[in-house]
């Protein structure tokens, strides 16, 4: 995560955000890995209440629309629908917990709180802080992804052995859409700011990536529009491995995510520091 | 005159090299020349110059909107540097020093920001990992200092069952718990009871006794003269005196005052401005201030049937003296 969001060479090391020496922007991945534990510290306390609003909603979805429409819909793809949907829903619950984590807890840390400006007083960077938050949102998503995984497989709902690595995937799919959050929350005035992104992005995205209906179905000028949503590509990975139908492809769909997230974190980045170092 | 750190790999290590240099050479821990800041089109630090030596503890005592925090975050390479130079620890405050400037800087916060999430144990270990304090190490530290204000017994609670005085105490522990050579705290009994700000003073003072370096605001003129080894009176972005709060009273105050209260008319005054080194008329008060040996029996004389407050002079004094031009405004 560390090292697709600072980039490769050294001067993009020294100044990967641009900001002309504005602040001192190595990343220390020690201090990364501090931020992260502070946020699995305080998740502790909530951990129940914190895995049942990430399961519970996909779950109930699931039963509710794979079986429940399935049995209408029949195959699709060559695949019961319900497992076509399952193989998809994995994605968007990955983007769901990972975009609350940047946007409402990372806001209610950043001004509620005033964790940022503590931490700020010490040797941890903004940047560091932001890092570490994203890091924090992926292994939440890596917890979520594999009590999917689990349950989906006890549900029959998974019928490829690489499924096995659908939590690894929820991980990496997971960095880009925590770094988007990052994007909308260092824009964010108010609470209500949130809800254009969850209206017009987060909900745009869960129902045109594919989960409900092969994107080839549509008409291809919006494939195309479809194919530029990040969760468009997360979900095609998640389906490949939970249906084993594995392929060149996949590499593509990584990269694009890749290519997300490193856009995305560094605009976060330069935005935060803006607003935060005044 | 510290070697200015090269840009490469090493430059955290130079940086804590050199810092060891410049603190045995004696160099002061806070050197500030010019120091400038502004928002948009207000001058909020309007050239300011001073300097910490250490063991010392200086206060910044001035009105709110005076440049005090403004200033003290520039210090602590939390906002940058408007204009001049600050140099801490012999390094100079920049984006290159950052962190090796704070690993070594304490910083209490005017408005809390405990971590709400954590108990009060945790706040301080989490804390010290932001240091790279070792968890072994952290704890001892922790526990230690937990002691030392009074917090042991509360070490599990959660953050909004405390006052705002055990809260003031446990970021001030916090600010401890990487042993910093620098201690900055921002308004550090602003919004408490006078119990607990005395408590917070007598910790302070405990802090001074062993030697730690520190910086404080105040608005509290009294908090200034209880804590500081040398005020600087800031006001509108400028320092307009400095000295040991002793000093600054002698200077610009005097010695002892006489305050009568209204209604009070020209013949009063008249009677006793000869008899004053100085007579100063405010809506709640005429005020006569003695100086040098000048004696106060005349005084006391001319204002004989009347009501009135005998006094030593003190720091609301040198301030009001020295911010009466904006009084006047």
């Amino acid at each position: 995560m560390i090292d697709t969001s600072s980039g490769g060479d050294s001067a993009l090391l020294r100044d990967p955000f641009g900001l002309g020496g504005a602040t001192d922007e190595r990343i220390h991945p020690a201090s990364v890995v501090r931020v992260v534990r502070r946020n699995f510290l305080s998740w502790r306390r909530f951990y129940r209440a914190s895995l049942v609003s990430a399961l519970g909603d996909p779950l109930l979805f699931l039963f509710g629309i794979g079986w429940g429409l399935g049995r209408f819909v029949g195959e699709l793809d060559g695949v019961p629908y319900a497992q076509f949907v399952a193989s998809g829903i994995v994605a968007s619950s990955v983007m769901n917990v990972a975009t609350f984590e940047t946007t409402f807890s990372t806001f209610a840390r950043m001004r509620e709180q005033r964790t940022y400006e503590a931490i700020r007083a010490t040797p941890v960077s903004l940047t560091e802080i932001m890092a570490g938050d994203v890091l924090w949102a992926c292994c939440k998503c890596l917890l979520t992804a594999t009590v999917m995984t689990l349950v989906l497989w006890i549900a029959g709902l998974l019928r490829s052995p690489w499924a096995a690595l659908l939590p690894v995937a929820g991980f990496l799919v997971g960095v880009p859409f925590g770094a988007i959050g990052m994007c909308v929350t260092s824009r964010a005035q108010s609470w209500d700011y949130f809800t254009y992104y969850f209206t017009f992005g987060v909900s745009l995205m869960f129902y045109f990536s594919g989960i409900f209906f092969p994107l080839a179905s549509m008409p291809g000028a919006l494939q195309a529009i479809a194919w530029c949503l990040p969760l468009a590509h997360g979900v095609a990975i998640t389906r490949a491995l939970a249906l084993g139908a594995l392929g060149p492809m996949l590499l593509v769909h990584a990269a694009v995510l890749a290519l997300y997230c490193s856009v995305t974190f560094r605009l976060a980045a330069r935005w935060m520091h803006r607003r935060l170092v005044t | 005159m510290p070697v200015e750190p090269q840009p490469s790999a090493a430059a955290g290590a130079a940086a804590e090299a050199e810092v060891e240099v410049a603190a045995s050479a004696g160099e002061a821990v806070i050197a500030a020349r010019g120091v400038t800041k502004r928002f948009g089109e207000r001058e909020v630090v309007c050239g300011i110059d001073f300097a910490v030596a250490r063991r010392e503890c200086v206060g910044f005592l001035g009105p709110n909107g005076a440049g005090k925090t403004t200033t003290i975050r520039m210090l602590t390479c939390q906002s940058p540097l408007g204009g001049g130079e600050i140099r801490v620890f012999g390094l100079p405050v920049g984006p290159r020093n950052e962190r090796a400037i704070k690993r070594r800087i304490g910083v209490v916060p005017q408005d809390e920001n405990l971590d709400p999430d954590l108990s009060v144990l945790v706040n301080l270990l989490v804390y010290a990992s932001y240091f790279g304090v070792p968890r072994a190490e952290a704890a001892r530290r922790a526990d230690e200092l937990l002691r030392l204000f009074a917090l042991s017994d509360r070490q599990d609670a959660r953050i909004d069952t405390l006052s705002g005085g055990m809260k003031r105490r446990l970021s001030i522990a916090r600010a401890l718990i990487n042993h910093p050579d620098l201690v900055v705290l921002d308004e550090p009994t602003t919004g408490l009871d006078p119990q607990a700000r005395h408590l917070v003073w007598e910790k302070l003072r405990e802090l001074g006794r062993r030697g730690t370096t520190m910086l404080l605001t105040t608005h509290y003129m009294e908090e200034a003269a209880q804590l500081c080894d040398r005020v600087l009176i800031v006001d509108a972005g400028r320092v307009i005196a400095e000295g040991t709060p002793r000093e600054l009273v002698r200077l610009h105050a005097g010695r002892e005052v006489f305050e009568v209260f209204p209604p009070f008319d020209d013949a009063l005054r008249e009677r006793c401005a000869p008899h004053a080194s100085r007579v100063e008329q405010a809506p709640d008060a005429l005020r006569f201030y003695l100086d040098g040996d000048l004696p106060a029996e005349p005084l006391f004389a001319a204002l004989a049937g009347r009501e009135f407050l005998h006094r030593a002079a003190n720091l609301e004094d040198v301030f009001l003296r020295l911010t009466r031009r904006d009084l006047r405004d």
